[in-house]
């Protein structure tokens, strides 16, 4: 799940000029990315019992002998050892981006791996999505301009290149046709 | 969120001293890897020139307790069992897994997975210093006192009780510390591996796609997690038995000597499989780049790996035939160890069925490549031979089990370390090795360890006991003629070094991301040569990988 769509349907939503929901009602549109990592929370567990069945090999053949209990905790270490780092991998990797797009309002929320949740705002009117084909090291680069605090950030920096191209479209017809809901009818 | 990436991406220039000594970045700690491995495997090796030495003629010449080459000569065989036991120790521990694993995987397995470092940068450097400490104590081990009149422990790699608890010195405490530390580094170093294999694979890369390189490391990294606990354990307890008056392998206290070669072989016959499965992985890249082809039967060499990673540690009890094991105990162990020649038969069936048809180019990481099949072959062969407990009866602890595993070892996984660095250096330096050296260097060693080895199997055959100094007159031709050998393959070594140096100092420069062939398609040849220090931060495109063929 590199980005998806939070509504029924998974895909980016139709904005008409009737659909009006300014910041305070629940917003016309929900997108949120999160970074890719390739381990599942099933690998997790088959990754985890299979290293439990193959310690007790060694540990069974030993048991009700004195040799078992210095084998013990060196066995089950290496087990919680392997546990803690892959739960702290996960952790290093979930990195999520949320934003939300009102008729007069577009919010952005970013939660990195640690430390504070950082935002950013913008007046739908201004808001806009911008594809930097490179900049940098980056390829089909999305930044988003128009905040009130005059900052040009980043989106889904960790999605694909490929990803970032088939977002961008999307994203910019979106913001397009939210903008134009607050226009009088 | 993060405020855009301005366009000019700069990085601040580190000093030598930092990019060496504290690196966390997987390629540096993979060099330093090999350049450290290389170093200890040149004080391995020198080690077993001074055996062969000893060994060329009949009688004691060289090791004498009056000193060296002094004559009249009284054998000093504790000089002799402290070189058969440090090089067993550093070539084990110190050597060849250092090499392959933590070399080569570091280097490659995150390219090849398209992640941009290992999941631990930090505990990665933790890793290569434990096991430099190691191989510092490991050596420091060889020179203190043992507690009688010499230095240096001569009990064998294995470290077999009650010798190894009954030796009153130093040094076998710091013989245990080192494999200690450096079990350690190879645990710390098998979890990141495996974490990184994990959960940092590139989008769309399942498991069944995974190059074969990256799964031989992830392999190698179960039996090194599953296995080097249990080494620890046992070792622990030596100490224990040694300093705290336990009596776990003790009979006098109730213990069991035999019990600890259980557990040590428990350890160590899945030791061998680390030993050689990434070289495996390594070949296979090899030998489907410079065949022009893709790999033949890429699903069966993956489960092949897994099934002999999984038979390693049901099997450990052929070393120990002669212990007083049950008829039943040995009929088991005599068929599981039968059953690893089927794996390992659909690996060299299936490098062979790569190399058919294909357009065999003999550049050298091919040459070695095929050294390695040859000679790995004869020495699976003599494996199957030894498997059996009947035959095991005559050839236990003879020179044919010595051949035996140096044939798998030695000429096995050192020829793949050897493909590897001629395959990869110049991707890793810029610069391409002189290619007549490299195949002179080749045939040196072809010939110079085919001559050492090969001659001990007729050896063996005719008894000549393993770990003794001297020998009866009557094995003297076979013994002068694998000495003969031992220097011809010392004297490619030397050539190596100087391969190596004349490769990064006065090599050619290659710039291609890709100087062999459309069939080097792991993701290591989609970037620049040398790989700038940051790769992959941004997640690599499928189809940079994803070559329908090669899976």
């Amino acid at each position: 799940m590199p980005y998806l769509w939070l509504n029924e349907t998974g895909s980016p939503p139709e904005i008409s000029k009737a659909s009006f929901l300014a910041d305070g009602e629940p917003p016309l549109a929900r997108l949120k990315l999160s970074a890719h990592s390739s381990l599942s929370a099933k690998g997790f567990v088959i990754v985890i019992a299979t290293m439990f069945a193959f310690a007790l090999v060694p540990l069974l053949s030993v048991l009700g002998s004195p040799v078992f209990w210095p084998l013990l905790p060196f066995v089950m270490g290496a087990l919680g050892l392997l546990w803690w780092a892959l739960k702290h991998s996960w952790a290093d990797k979930d990195v999520q981006e949320e934003l939300s797009i009102w008729t007069d309002r577009v919010k952005l929320r970013h939660c990195p791996a640690r430390g504070p949740v950082k935002t950013w705002e913008a007046n739908t009117y201004w808001a806009a999505a911008h594809l930097h084909p490179r900049r940098g090291q980056h390829r089909n680069y999305i930044t988003l301009t128009g905040g009130e605090d005059g900052r040009e950030v980043e989106l889904g920096s960790f999605l694909t290149e490929t990803e970032r191209a088939l977002l961008h479209p999307q994203l910019r017809r979106l913001l397009e046709s939210a903008a134009a809901s607050d226009l009088p009818l | 969120m993060a405020d855009a990436a301005s366009a000019s991406h700069e990085h601040d220039r580190k000093g030598w001293f930092t990019r060496w000594f504290m690196s966390t970045n997987h390629k540096d700690i993979g060099i330093l890897y090999l350049f450290t491995s290389g170093v200890v495997g040149l004080v391995s090796v020198i080690l077993t020139v001074y055996m062969r030495l000893e060994l060329m003629q009949p009688g004691v010449q060289y090791m004498c307790m009056e000193g060296f080459m002094a004559d009249p000569c009284t054998p000093d065989g504790h000089i002799w069992n402290v070189m058969i036991t440090y090089h067993g120790v550093l070539m084990m521990f110190f050597v060849v897994i250092p090499a392959l694993f933590g070399g080569f995987g570091n280097y490659f397995m995150p390219l090849m997975i398209g992640a941009p470092d290992m999941a631990f940068p930090r505990l990665n450097n933790l890793s290569f210093w434990f096991y430099v400490a190691g191989t510092c104590l490991g050596i420091a081990s060889m020179f203190a006192p043992d507690g009688l009149e010499g230095t240096g422990s001569g009990v064998g790699w294995v470290l077999y009780p009650p010798l190894s608890t009954s030796y009153p010195g130093m040094s076998m405490d710091l013989a245990i510390f080192a494999v200690h530390v450096s079990g350690a580094s190879s645990i710390l170093g098998a979890i990141n591996m495996i974490t990184t294999f994990l959960n940092m694979r590139a989008p769309g890369m399942t498991l069944h796609k995974v190059p074969l390189f990256a799964w031989s490391i992830f392999v190698t990294a179960w039996l090194i997690l599953l296995s080097l606990p249990v080494l620890a354990g046992a070792i622990t307890m030596l100490l224990t038995d040694r300093n705290f008056g336990t009596t776990f392998f003790n009979p006098s206290g109730g213990g069991d000597p035999i019990l600890y070669q259980h557990i040590l072989w428990f350890f160590g016959h899945p030791e061998v499989y680390i030993i050689i499965l990434p070289g495996f992985g390594l070949i296979s890249h090899v030998i489907a780049t410079f065949s022009k082809k893709p790999i033949f039967g890429y699903l069966p060499m993956v489960y092949a790996m897994v099934a002999i990673g999984v038979l390693g540690f049901v099997v450990w009890a052929h070393h120990m035939y002669t212990v007083g094991l049950s008829l039943t105990q040995q009929s088991y162990f005599m068929l599981a160890t039968m059953v690893i020649a089927v794996p390992t038969g659909v690996k060299v069936f299936s490098w062979l069925a790569t190399m058919w048809g294909g357009s065999v180019e003999f550049k050298t990481p091919m040459l070695w490549a095929m050294g390695f099949l040859f000679l790995f072959t004869i020495g699976g062969v003599t494996g199957v031979v030894l498997s059996q407990a009947g035959i095991d009866r005559a050839y236990h602890d003879t020179y044919y089990v010595v051949a035996h595993f140096h044939y798998v070892m030695s000429l096995g996984a050192v020829f793949c370390i050897f493909a590897g660095v001629y395959y990869w250096i110049g991707k890793m330096s810029g610069r391409q090795y002189p290619e007549r050296l490299g195949k002179i260097h080749f045939w040196m060693m072809f010939i110079g360890a085919n001559m050492t080895f090969f001659p001990q199997h007729f050896l063996g055959r005719q008894g000549m006991p393993r770990r003794y100094i001297d020998y009866p007159e009557a094995f003297a031709t076979w013994n002068m003629v694998s000495s003969i050998g031992a220097f011809i393959s010392f004297a490619s070594f030397v050539l190596f070094i100087y391969i190596v140096y004349v490769t990064l100092t006065k090599g050619e420069r290659v710039t291609a991301k890709n100087y062999w062939n459309e069939y080097a398609d792991t993701l290591e040849w989609t970037l620049p040569t040398p790989p700038p220090e940051h790769t992959f931060e941004q997640l690599p495109k499928q189809s940079d990988w994803d070559k329908g063929h090669a899976h």
